[in-house]
């Protein structure tokens, strides 16, 4: 049972092999097994058990949901009714949701049964987990490192075995740095193909709802599950949403992978460039085509990243001011003090100087200066991939340009800790979808990922791209040493 | 373009209704010169001829049908109040004068 | 001394009539429990998200067509952002750079009836706030989000109303066609209807625009003329006396009949807008344009301009029958049922509303049908009833809500037409009044009326007016 995959164990489930109830009590056990590296928030034991007894007694009269009572987790964005939930933050320590997001709905009608909510950066406002107000998370492969962020819990309790999948968000890279740093599989879909309704919002141009898993296929079926046009989402697309497993062993025959010149000239570490290029090596014996091409924007997409994303948080968090919900400080002293000492208590470091930059960015003066301009730019990096993609079907890439990086190491310059979302972040300005897959480990025997980027709606061709290099290697299978595996 | 100093941090403070003391305004000072330093680099691109984008894939506002959705019971949406008033009312304290 | 004219610009925030908010499905009902019509969105909860009421967007398109402004095919949702306790988001999301409405205009009616066009500036959609109640005696607020989210438009004039007279007109004419097209119910002291003026005055002949003032709080018409009336002279003043007017809000206190200055809460609002990422573009294409412009309501200008022409009223009493559209359409019900516009509208102007107006009734809720009244008008106009009858009938029905037939019935008012009954009564009255008679046989024409009046008084007026006539003349003359 060390490693099945949650494909697996969705067959043995039919077969009533195993139950839901075996899985879910392997998970929680697993959980407090782990306890140490703080993935889990709020751990909903009681809730799952039951849940996992309703999918057995289902699957005994024969109407089994197609996911059949699998444990799973969600980053503590996703509201989950009569379930606290507060991204990391202490404005929301007590929040109780009081209605479902539509993605965790989703997910659990297809049979998805959620442990608990996961550890991530406040406000997914981070690349390393360490702006949590519960405490940082620690890496499976070496508790010293950072797991990645903002999705660090979500990528922590998948390496660690604890759960088969968990939903994450990614907004400028927060579920595939996390993949790439923790040795997991990590998608974040194209702009608008999961509702982002009952997700809190961190940028909203950007912000997308995606899957963590062990493997590919994985990977594919959990967000087969949460993929969809919802009416309570304005940007949520109407597009039919394909079969993401059915061409997902096709092969790389005849596709043409473009590797962007750029990726390669900006410091990378040289272990990290090595297994890129043994899998461009790989796909190529494969039968696809190598295709050199140019994102020449690339250079610009961290500025423009940066403005963007902090100017839409400014305005998405002025909700949290202790008039309707949450820490509530400062009232004694008159309407203006509640506003301020609750933000100031309530908001961790990197949030409120998110919240000064993105207020700045927008101020009268300075709009047309920094807003208007990362709007412009945005425009020309999603010209850069249109034109790319002429040439190729997807791009490859390093996710990251080092491997996990020492807990505490970038906490003193934020612009450093920025910097390291180069391949990731244009991406999200361009809408496009992105995957993260493990693709070697250095000498530290710290995970090493691959990113793959493809056009709009094209998931189906990412799934199958990753998983013709997945099949002819065994990195999916290799797990860190206190791996719970159930 | 106007460089930051710690009144300019002070006023974009007060608009985003954050209490910051002193050696949070001095950091975030500086912090915010740094980042804005490498964001400038923008400005050495020829963006005359481009539009911005706002929304990348959906370019359609999709709309809703004038349908009654019932709304959650009262008790609901005062579930999370720091502070009611007969159950009925949020109640928050009023503008005090400096 | 300096003769001074003011400016005066309006903005007008109008509550469209949709079943639910802009961004959400709760009720927009008026007098709701507090709080009980919100959800997640219009109460900002983490997470929630705006969707568009289309039949907001169609009532929009419908008040631009009826005030001629060109519509974009394309327009823009931003987010103004401020803190204040009645807006939950922290932001407000309005259409800044790119409203859906641009130009158009009201038309208003000058000094000796000539007709102006006052512009517009544009017409943009935006949600409303909640409601802040502010506590008498304690330090705190409460809220009511019921109104969280309401969909309204805002119409923006262009500064060339030069009265307060002119202001009201314009409010009075706007009001009218938005409620005639059924876009919004106009009801100013519900709040669906609202109106802050920016005055401000220059020496006559000067073209530069002086400092301007904005007004709020004006929440009836009574106080439009008193409010900037009010500001136009304190604004005189303070030139006069060597000052300069300080741009500000003032708050109009209809009670103590001034206005005053708006406690700045905090140096000048930075809203620092910008397009609004949850929402995209918002498209409003040609074809949806042209089936709103063939359904749209006939314009109350159109309306009395044919009242006119095609029925041959007056002006005065088209304007009157034009002026409340629900009078406008019980007119023209009444008159598919019988087609006399004059009867009609000497009947609905004269009796109908007289009666309402003392009464302080509305047309929807009097108990008089349009058909019935056409009944009424056609009995006239036979003669079977004088207009005297016509009216008691009229008050009866409309104090108890019978029909015609019942009360005619009821009180016995149904007409003698019986030529040897009015004959009887007619030689006892000539009998009884032998000076008149001889007066009338010497050639004073005029005693025929006094006649007449006894006749009528004889037979409590139900005596056919024409027969009485005739069989009077032909007795009168016998010798």
């Amino acid at each position: 049972m060390q490693q099945w995959t949650l494909t697996e164990t969705i067959e043995k489930l039919q077969q009533k092999k195993i139950s839901s109830v075996e899985l879910v009590k392997k998970a929680l056990a697993a959980a407090q097994k782990q306890e140490y590296l703080n993935a889990i928030i709020t751990l909903t034991s009681e809730q799952a058990l039951a849940q996992a007894k309703e999918a057995d007694k289902n699957r005994a009269t024969g109407s089994c949901s197609f996911l059949g009572g699998i444990p799973v987790a969600l980053k503590d964005i996703f509201l989950t009714t009569d379930v606290r939930t507060t991204c990391a933050s202490k404005i929301l320590n007590n929040f109780i949701a009081t209605y479902d997001s539509t993605a965790v709905k989703k997910l659990s009608e297809a049979g998805g049964i959620s442990i608990g909510k996961l550890n991530m950066d406040e406000f997914a406002m981070g690349s390393s987990n360490e702006n949590s107000s519960f405490g940082l998370v620690k890496n499976p492969w070496s508790f010293d490192r950072s797991p990645g962020g903002s999705s660090g819990g979500s990528a922590a309790a998948v390496a660690a075995g604890i759960v088969f999948g968990s939903l994450g968000t990614d907004t400028g890279g927060s579920i595939r740095q996390p993949a790439s740093f923790s040795g997991v599989v990590g998608i974040k879909p194209t702009y608008g193909r999961v509702s982002r309704f009952g997700v809190v919002a961190f940028a909203s141009s950007l912000d997308q709802v995606g899957v963590l898993a062990r493997t590919v296929s994985d990977a594919a079926v959990l967000l087969q599950a949460i993929s969809g046009h919802d009416v309570h989402d304005a940007t949520s697309s109407p597009m039919p949403v394909p079969n993401y497993s059915r061409s997902i062993e096709s092969g790389v025959k005849a596709l043409r992978i473009g590797v962007p010149k750029e990726y390669f000239s900006t410091g990378l570490q040289p272990e990290v460039a090595q297994a890129i290029e043994a899998a461009i090596q790989l796909y190529q014996k494969l039968g696809a085509t190598i295709v050199e091409i140019s994102l020449p924007h690339t250079d610009y997409a961290i500025s423009a990243y940066y403005v963007i994303c902090t100017a839409e948080a400014s305005a998405n968090l002025a909700r949290y001011d202790g008039a309707r919900y949450g820490l509530s400080l400062g009232r004694e002293q008159g309407l203006a003090s509640m506003y301020e000492k609750t933000r100031d208590a309530g908001f961790g470091a990197e949030v409120k100087r998110r919240i000064i930059l993105g207020t700045y960015v927008l101020a009268a003066g300075y709009y047309d200066a920094y807003y208007k301009k990362a709007s412009q730019v945005r425009t020309l990096l999603a010209q850069d991939f249109a034109q790319a993609f002429q040439q190729c079907d997807v791009i490859l890439g390093p996710t990251t340009p080092t491997t996990a990086f020492k807990l505490g190491e970038k906490l003193t310059d934020p612009l450093q800790m920025y910097l390291g979302d180069v391949f990731t972040v244009s991406c999200n300005l361009a809408g496009l979808p992105g995957l993260s897959l493990p693709c070697g480990f250095d000498r530290q025997n710290l995970p090493i990922g691959m990113q793959l980027l493809g056009k709009h709606f094209d998931e189906p061709t990412l799934f199958r791209v990753a998983r013709a290099y997945e099949r002819e290697t065994r990195w999916h299978h290799t797990h860190p040493p206190l791996f719970s595996g159930i | 373009m106007l460089g930051i100093d710690i009144q300019t941090v002070k006023h974009i403070a007060h608009l985003a209704r954050l209490d910051l003391s002193e050696e949070e305004l001095a950091n975030l000072t500086r912090d915010l010169a740094v980042i804005l330093q490498h964001v400038n680099q923008l400005k050495k691109l020829d963006l005359s001829d481009v539009n911005p984008t706002t929304h990348a894939v959906v370019e359609k506002c999709s709309l809703r049908k004038d349908t009654l959705i019932s709304s959650p019971p009262l008790a609901t949406a005062l579930q999370n109040a720091p502070e009611k008033e007969a159950d009925t009312f949020f109640r928050v304290p009023k503008v005090i004068e400096k | 001394m300096i003769e001074f004219e003011a400016v005066i610009g309006l903005e007008v925030h109008a509550q469209l009539s949709t079943q639910t908010k802009l961004f959400c499905g709760c009720s927009t009902a008026f007098g709701a429990p507090p709080n009980s019509q919100t959800c997640p969105v219009c109460l900002a909860l983490p997470g929630a998200l705006p969707v568009p009421n289309e039949k907001a967007v169609e009532y929009a398109v419908m008040a631009a067509l009826a005030l001629d402004c060109d519509i974009q095919a394309i327009s823009e949702w931003s987010r103004k952002n401020y803190f204040y306790p009645d807006l939950p988001k922290g932001y407000q999301i309005t259409q800044f750079d790119k409203p859906y409405a641009l130009g158009g205009g009201v038309e208003i009616t000058g000094e000796k009836q000539t007709t102006r066009k006052i512009e517009l500036v544009r017409i943009h959609m935006e949600e409303d706030a909640g409601k802040n109640i502010h506590s008498e005696n304690g330090d705190y607020s409460l809220i009511d989000f019921n109104r969280a989210s309401v969909p309204l438009i805002e119409i923006v004039s262009q500064p060339q109303l030069r009265t307060p007279e002119e202001a009201a007109q314009y409010l009075r004419r706007l009001r009218q066609i938005l409620v005639s097209i059924g876009v919004c119910d106009g009801n100013m002291e519900q709040g669906s209807f609202r109106c802050d003026a920016n005055v401000s005055i220059r020496p006559r002949g000067e073209k530069k625009l002086g400092t301007r003032v904005e007004l709020k709080n004006i929440n009836s018409f009574k106080f439009v003329t008193q409010a900037i009336h009010f500001e136009i002279v304190r604004q005189e003043q303070v030139i006069t006396s060597g000052q300069s007017v300080v741009q500000e809000t003032r708050l109009w206190d209809s009670n103590a009949k001034l206005s005053k200055s708006m406690r700045r809460k905090e140096e000048a609002d930075d809203y620092r807008y910008f397009p609004d990422p949850d929402l995209p573009l918002l498209l409003i294409d040609s074809a949806f344009i042209d089936q709103l412009r063939r359904h749209l309501p006939e314009l109350p200008q159109k309306k009395l301009a044919r009242f006119v022409s095609e029925m041959g009223l007056s002006h005065y009493d088209a304007q009157i029958l034009t002026d409340d559209h629900e009078v406008a359409q019980f007119f023209e019900q009444a008159m598919l049922h019988y087609h006399a516009p004059k009867t009609l509208a000497n009947l609905l102007i004269s009796q109908v509303m007289g009666w309402m107006n003392a009464h302080d009734q509305i047309i929807n809720k009097i108990k008089i049908a349009p058909k019935d009244l056409a009944s009424l008008a056609k009995k006239i106009d036979a003669d079977e009833i004088s207009g005297k009858i016509a009216k008691e009938i009229l008050t009866e029905i409309l104090q108890t809500g019978e029909s015609p037939e019942q009360v005619m019935a009821k009180k016995d008012l149904i007409q003698i037409k019986d030529t040897s009954l009015i004959e009887a009564a007619a030689k006892k009255i000539i009998a009884d009044n032998p000076k008149q008679h001889e007066q009338y046989q010497a050639g004073k024409i005029a005693v025929f009326g006094y006649f007449v009046g006894q006749l009528m008084k004889a037979t409590q007026g139900k005596a056919n007016p024409g027969l009485a006539n005739e069989i009077l003349k032909k007795l009168l003359d016998e010798k």
